[in-house]
């Protein structure tokens, strides 16, 4: 019995994630969950410059309201400048840092291996029965750029009630993948991220607002390895990460 | 053994012991005082504590959460307090985590402790006093140890609530690596991210490993307990 708390410290100790992180500056980023790949691949990268990623993703709408009570986030990165309007009015952004850092288009996605560009204009017929997997259209941004191409098709109506809404975009991608769902529509980017994909189809450009991802530091960050990261995402080692991972590149 | 976890995974686990710990050991006094009071006293508002304390059992997590959130955030009553005046932040720490893990355990606590001390028979504690006791003598000899059964079943099922802990902790603290994603949070991860299967099979084993632990060792300590209760009972 008094050999259980002894057991527990060893537990504590042997913990190497925690000891590994004290040398290097943490910076804490709360990003779209789109970008998550992004932010895998950079991770060893600004081990090197000696910062230590700690990413939280999320829709941008959770997100946003966490950092409102005090998340404690030192940069925001969001899908929707919606999320960051509503941060800047809270006055809860430094706003000369705000930029824009990718690009995206909106694909309709598959397990199945069909010609999803002749499927578009008749999605009702291709679902089946089934429901179309996308992130929330009432309050994520990958969700809201749904609805208004799906507006724009002139298909929003007819398919109103066949949705399966998830929390975000990679809640969206699951349900495909995991076959909950036949279709599914998410960013470009979160094509490539399983390999169950097999066939996707990109929205035209015109149906949509333009898909502008955005990033800045929040008011009261600590990090000393704020402006390294945020030159990193706007140098040309992020924008080699978001390339490469299926995103389009900024046009600032 | 440290091959077998990721770094990750060694963070979400340590970090969802520490937690737990945490949470079964701060709310030990507190649960004490109150099924304390739920058996020991009658006065007008009794069934509302009760109900109270039972509150955290029947809501849904995401309101408990929510509700931390409003009271311990940033812009809540108490956690803007805490900040302007120690610099404290409980919200998006693992103290949070903590909190939030010992409002969703504390009625299982209480609950235990409660049976356990309304078992104790009072006419040993009557004996102790007749023979000049003070009231805290007879609660530190006679009624504490005759409790421990309860105060152990009460810890173990509070350590194993708080370890399943997801609702609340994500909405009060969110899901913040090495802060507040223990080991419930971490597998709800994975099953967001694809290509997660290998690594949440890996942690749901290790979760079934550390709950069968808790629950063999806490049954072997409580039968112990009652043994040396009855021991005790059969020498005198």
């Amino acid at each position: 019995m008094s050999r259980l708390p002894l057991l527990i410290l060893m537990i504590f100790a042997a913990s190497p994630a925690l000891a590994q992180t004290f040398s290097l500056d943490n910076i804490r980023v709360f990003a779209a969950a789109s970008t998550q790949p992004v932010f895998q691949d950079l991770t060893p990268k600004l081990k090197h410059l000696g910062i230590n990623l700690i990413a939280v993703h999320a829709g941008s709408a959770t997100l946003a309201r966490q950092i409102e009570h005090g998340a404690g986030a030192d940069v925001f990165i969001t899908a929707n400048d919606k999320w960051m309007d509503y941060l800047i009015n809270l006055n809860l952004v430094q706003t000369d840092t705000r930029r824009d850092i990718a690009r995206n288009r909106l694909a309709l996605i598959s397990t199945q291996i069909l010609d999803l560009k002749a499927a578009l204009p008749h999605l009702k017929e291709t679902l089946n029965g089934g429901r179309l997997a996308l992130a929330d259209p009432d309050f994520v941004p990958a969700g809201r750029y749904a609805k208004e191409a799906l507006t724009y098709l002139g298909q929003w109506s007819g398919l109103k009630n066949q949705l399966a809404p998830a929390k975000d975009v990679t809640g969206a991608l699951m349900l495909v993948v995991r076959e909950a769902a036949p279709l599914g529509i998410v960013y470009a980017s979160d094509v490539g991220r399983s390999d169950l994909i097999k066939s996707f189809a990109l929205f035209p450009e015109i149906s949509h607002s333009p898909i502008v991802y955005q990033a800045a530091a929040i008011k009261g960050a600590k990090s000393p390895a704020l402006n390294a990261f945020l030159a990193v995402l706007s140098g040309p080692e992020g924008q080699k990460a978001f390339a490469k991972a299926g995103f389009g590149p900024s046009y600032d | 053994m440290t091959d077998f976890l990721s770094p990750q995974e060694w963070a979400a686990l340590s970090l969802s012991l520490k937690v737990s710990l945490w949470a079964t050991v701060a709310s030990l006094p507190f649960a004490l005082l109150a099924a304390w009071v739920l058996a020991r006293t009658r006065f007008v508002g009794h069934g509302l504590l009760n109900s109270l304390i039972h509150l955290p059992l029947v809501l849904p997590p995401v309101v408990v959460g929510y509700g931390l959130l409003m009271v311990l955030g940033k812009n809540g009553a108490l956690g803007g307090w805490l900040y302007d005046v120690f610099g404290v932040t409980i919200a998006f720490t693992w103290k949070g985590a903590v909190v939030a893990a010992a409002v969703m355990a504390f009625p299982l606590m209480v609950r235990a402790m409660r049976l356990s001390l309304e078992s104790v028979d009072q006419n040993l504690e009557a004996t102790a006093k007749t023979l000049g006791a003070s009231p805290w003598r007879v609660f530190g000899t006679i009624t504490l140890p005759l409790m421990m059964p309860g105060i152990v079943t009460g810890s173990v099922l509070a350590f194993a609530r708080a370890l399943g802990e997801f609702g609340a902790t994500i909405t009060f603290v969110s899901n913040i690596p090495g802060e507040t994603r223990t080991l419930p949070l971490a597998l709800y991860t994975l099953t967001q991210s694809p290509g997660g299967e290998s690594s949440m099979l890996r942690l749901a084993g290790l979760a079934v490993v550390v709950a069968l632990v808790a629950l063999m060792a806490s049954e072997l300590l409580a039968r112990r307990l009652q043994n040396q209760i009855n021991g005790a009972d059969a020498h005198e």
